[in-house]
């Protein structure tokens, strides 16, 4: 029996938006069609014939009440919600021409996107920092403190990281 | 100006806040203003439901315009500008 579905394992940073994006269509014209999406970084696919579909991202947090409110906005616009894996909320039309393919028309509202992925990023770095930013390169007694100080280096330092390039991804588009 | 107006400081408006505001002098909701601001600009402004869904909150925020909830079709919400809106 043919396979129904597949999932797929892949990170994509919050800036490669429009690589993602690329890549879910390209999924899509070889007849794997995102179902599901899911933490850290699954996607399902259902299998089925190729189409050319287009795929876009936001990224937000919100209540449930305005959830309703935003998904009925972008359905009334002719997108179709796939799901959503932490902030990543996923859509997906079937490319027509003449309609409009993009969920952002202008560079305030594309700025405004990223931006809301730099404070929830800031709302785990900062706390990080301020409970552990100086206890972090002190020694402790306990055998597995080394360990633990790996792990939260490595974590602040992926986090900086994640937000510097978010900052530099703002300013090229300020730039435009 | 009077006293505590602040309205001044929410310009310049973007193009798409500008044409948004337009189209909600009359109450309408989501999609509705989508169609409008392409007809009012003659087809030449075109809002995605996300920019309008972000526009839609600032200024709901700001008080420049106000969430009417329609009795008759549920799960759609209407927005208005309010007269502090039109000062801008």
């Amino acid at each position: 029996m043919e396979k129904t579905k597949i999932t797929k394992f892949r990170w994509f940073w919050p800036w490669q938006d429009e690589a993602e994006e690329n890549w879910l269509e390209k999924m899509s014209q070889k007849g794997y069609h995102l179902s599901s999406v899911r933490l850290p970084c699954f996607y399902k696919f259902l299998v089925a014939e190729p189409r050319d579909y287009v795929y876009r991202m936001d990224y937000q947090t919100f209540h449930k009440k305005d959830k309703q409110e935003y998904l009925q906005l972008f359905q009334d616009a002719g997108w179709e919600y796939i799901g959503e894996m932490s902030t990543s909320q996923y859509f997906r039309k079937e490319a027509k021409q003449g309609e409009t393919i993009e969920i952002f028309t202008d560079v305030e509202s594309k700025i405004a996107k990223y931006k809301r992925v730099l404070a929830f990023l800031w709302v785990f770095w900062i706390p990080l920092l301020v409970i552990f930013g100086g206890r972090i390169l002190t020694d402790s007694p306990y055998p597995w403190w080394g360990v633990i100080q790996v792990i939260i280096i490595f974590i602040l330092l992926l986090f900086t990281y994640a937000i510097i390039r978010l900052v530099i991804r703002i300013r090229q588009l300020r730039k435009l | 100006m009077a006293a505590g107006d602040d309205t001044k400081r929410y310009l310049p408006l973007t193009e798409a806040t500008y044409y948004i505001m337009l189209a909600l002098i009359e109450p309408l909701h989501g999609y509705a203003v989508m169609h409008k601001v392409e007809q009012i600009s003659q087809g030449t402004v075109r809002v995605g439901p996300g920019t309008l869904y972000g526009v839609f909150d600032t200024l709901v925020a700001a008080g420049l315009i106000v969430k009417v909830i329609s009795l008759h079709r549920r799960g759609r919400k209407f927005y208005w500008v309010k007269s502090r809106g039109w000062k801008l």
